[in-house]
């Protein structure tokens, strides 16, 4: 179970951002083309970057995902940017970019659990803090076996959900959304 | 730099300490925000600090960058959890509030924008009938949220009034012996308004709001009568009248009419005598709204319509003259937009905006209900079906259900499209616990109910008036205006909320 493993593992260290190691850079008149190490620089990241210059460039990408990928940036309006500009902003925006997907990667789990918490929150399961007695809270990076125990359950509960769903075929509806308002009454009522 | 900013270059990171959030280089400053809807903005020194891992429990940032959930070791999950319980609050409600009602495609106007997509006066085989109005009625009833508001558009609602009078009798009959909340509003352009339609619509508790996009030489250009005439002067009549007998009767004092502006190109001059106008007529609000490239805009774009950039600049500087009348106390009017989005960040409140909630507000959040009886996400998804494209239809009063309209592909469609964790700009963006997409919008603009953030005008505008926002917070001065909004705008809640189900309740 991937979640699972997330949450028993604590999420590797990220290196400090350090400057792309692009495998090249090719410039010509028309266009700039960056090869990238995608092991290195990671697939999410480079997709990422490549999105952002969608209002000044037309991008393409080719190569094999697994191991090197070339981006082909080239300008939408050729007299405002040159691709030594493309290509530095590209460059940029992927240091950037491993940064916040490594940040992201990071704390799903801690995203998730909290996210989950809201729900209970929201539909009443566990009170609010204001109503909880005031126990000092655990840290995100020292999870009491409790915790763990309770994250277990949520995930098992959904896999069981979503297992019965796929079984009977019918879709989840926990809010009840699609109930009618007379229907919802009529269950409230019984 | 693209628009969502980097890092600097060579600065080093420590991502293992970092809490989840996302960062926004505001220039000559950082602002952070994460997903339960805490916000920092902090000196570029500081940010690189944070960002290096060097912040450490006897810094004196570190209180502020704890309380807020971005120091990973030392998150409280259950504020955490009730904070972005509290943020979005339009989540845990079941089914839409917001019902608007086309009850006729006519008009009296020919507005140079017009999003609505409004036929000529004589075309009354496009009002919708009593059948039909009972049928919307009854299907309304159907979705689960407790609280319904019925919102009548058009074309020019007053045109067909005996329906407007039969669905807010029916719905008011049938709120009663439901037990639900119910809230009615009408939108209206006030040239068709009597003294016996004002007298129905305070009875019944309707509020009324109305479009004013300026002083008369800029109004009656926007929005002129068919065949000419001038069109602001019966507004501002109108609008100073039902000033008048709400603020004789205290009963009546929560129905003041509201009033929208819609910037069109020509408007972009006009910023300081816009707002003096609104000041002059006692408005407690002004709106300042783009216009959307939706409908009979689209086609018109080139002469009415402006470039996303443009419109902020506009606002900006509207803004500022606002918040300069505000400071000198020469007025203590308030900007719309701006309360939105300050009831977000700083209040960590949903303000019920429905185009700025991830999903958006389509079918979730909203209905509009054409003339005939057929169901959209929203009032701009029946303009796209006025173009010829029923896209945005999710079902129709005569045969479909709510279950049905909650299962349409196309509800799914436009709630996957509009969730920003999906989006691949918006989910890196600092604005994500504040902001929201449009699937029409940009289904229109870009061809694609999921856009393009890179080039949507959208993304370009709301950005802009975050940033625009976000800087003044940071500004004492604006920032005390500020803060006496969100007093006043929490007072005007409190006070109108303790109507009971059933009763009828002003919407505003």
């Amino acid at each position: 179970m991937k979640i699972k493993k997330k949450i028993a593992k604590p999420a590797r260290k990220s290196a400090p951002a350090k400057k792309p190691t692009a495998v090249a850079v090719k410039l010509s008149a028309a266009e700039a083309v960056l090869s990238l190490d995608v092991k290195q620089e990671g697939l999410e990241s480079v997709y990422g970057s490549a999105y952002l210059m969608m209002d000044k460039a037309f991008v393409s990408l080719s190569g094999d995902r697994t191991k090197t990928v070339a981006v082909t940036l080239r300008a939408k309006d050729p007299k405002a940017v040159k691709p030594k500009a493309l290509a530095d902003e590209f460059l940029s925006d992927l240091a950037s970019q491993k940064v916040r997907w490594a940040v992201a990667k990071n704390n799903l789990p801690i995203r998730e659990y909290i996210a989950e918490q809201a729900v209970l929150i929201a539909n009443g399961t566990v009170p609010p803090p204001s109503a909880a007695a005031a126990a000092p809270e655990p840290t995100a990076e020292t999870l009491t076996d409790e915790q763990r125990a309770e994250i277990e359950k949520l995930i098992s509960e959904v896999e069981s959900e979503i297992k019965t769903m796929n079984d009977k075929k019918v879709a989840l509806d926990p809010k009840g959304v699609k109930a009618s308002w007379e229907e919802a009454q009529e269950k409230k009522a019984s | 730099m693209s628009r969502l900013t980097a890092l600097t270059k060579g600065a080093p990171v420590d991502t293992e300490k970092l809490a989840a959030f996302n960062f926004r280089d505001m220039g000559g400053w950082h602002l952070l925000t994460n997903d339960w809807g805490q916000f920092l903005m902090l000196s570029t020194a500081d940010f690189e600090r944070f960002m290096a891992g060097k912040v450490g429990p006897e810094d004196p940032l570190y209180p502020e960058l704890e309380s807020r959930g971005f120091v990973k070791a030392r998150l409280d999950f259950k504020q955490l959890a009730a904070n972005y319980v509290k943020k979005n609050s339009f989540q845990w409600f079941p089914g839409p509030s917001l019902h608007m009602i086309v009850v006729t495609l006519r008009c009296n106007q020919k507005c140079q924008y017009c999003h609505s997509s409004v036929v000529d006066p004589s075309r009354t085989d496009t009002d919708m009938d009593i059948a039909t109005a009972k049928r919307t009625v009854d299907f309304i009833f159907q979705t689960p949220n407790p609280t319904i508001c019925i919102e009548f558009q058009g074309g020019e609602p007053l045109l067909n009034w005996p329906v407007v009078k039969f669905i807010t009798e029916y719905a008011q009959a049938k709120a009663k012996a439901g037990n639900r909340k119910l809230l009615m509003a009408l939108v209206c352009n006030f040239t068709l308004m009597t003294e016996d339609k004002l007298d129905f619509l305070f009875d019944h508790h309707v509020s009324i709001c109305t479009s004013l996009d300026g002083p008369a030489e800029l109004h009656n250009k926007n929005r002129p009568f068919l065949g000419g005439g001038e069109a602001q002067q019966k507004v501002v009549y109108w609008l100073e009248k039902i000033q008048e007998r709400c603020n004789a009767d205290p009963k009546k004092k929560y129905y003041l009419p509201g009033a929208l502006m819609t910037t069109t190109r020509f408007s972009m001059d006009y910023g300081p005598q816009i707002v003096d106008l609104y000041v002059k007529l006692g408005m407690e609000q002004i709106f300042l709204r783009p216009l959307s490239p939706i409908g009979y805009a689209k086609r018109v774009w080139k002469d009415v319509g402006y470039e996303a950039e443009e419109f902020v600049k506009f606002y900006e500087k509207t803004l500022d003259y606002i918040i300069d009348l505000n400071v000198s106390g020469k007025s203590n009017i308030m900007e719309r937009m701006a309360l939105i989005l300050l009831s977000k960040v700083v209040k960590g409140e949903d303000p019920g905006f429905m185009d700025l909630r991830s999903p958006a507000g389509a079918v979730l959040g909203c209905l509009a209900y054409n003339y005939n009886g057929e169901i959209f996400v929203s009032d701009e998804g029946r303009m796209v079906d006025h173009q010829g494209d029923a896209i945005f239809k999710v079902g129709d009063t005569a045969k479909s259900t709510w279950t049905e309209v909650i299962d349409h592909p196309t509800t799914r469609a436009c709630v996957t499209a509009s969730t920003l964790d999906n989006q691949p700009m918006c989910h890196q963006c600092a604005f994500k616990p504040y902001c929201g997409v449009e699937p029409v919008f940009h289904y229109e603009s870009q061809k694609s109910v999921f856009g393009q953030m890179p080039t949507s005008g959208w993304c370009i505008s709301h950005m802009g008036v975050f940033d625009v926002i976000f800087r003044k917070l940071r500004d004492p001065r604006s920032r005390k205006v500020m803060d006496k909004w969100l007093e006043r705008d929490q007072c005007r809640w409190q006070e109108s909320e303790n109507v009971p189900a059933g009763e009828p309740e002003v919407v505003r």
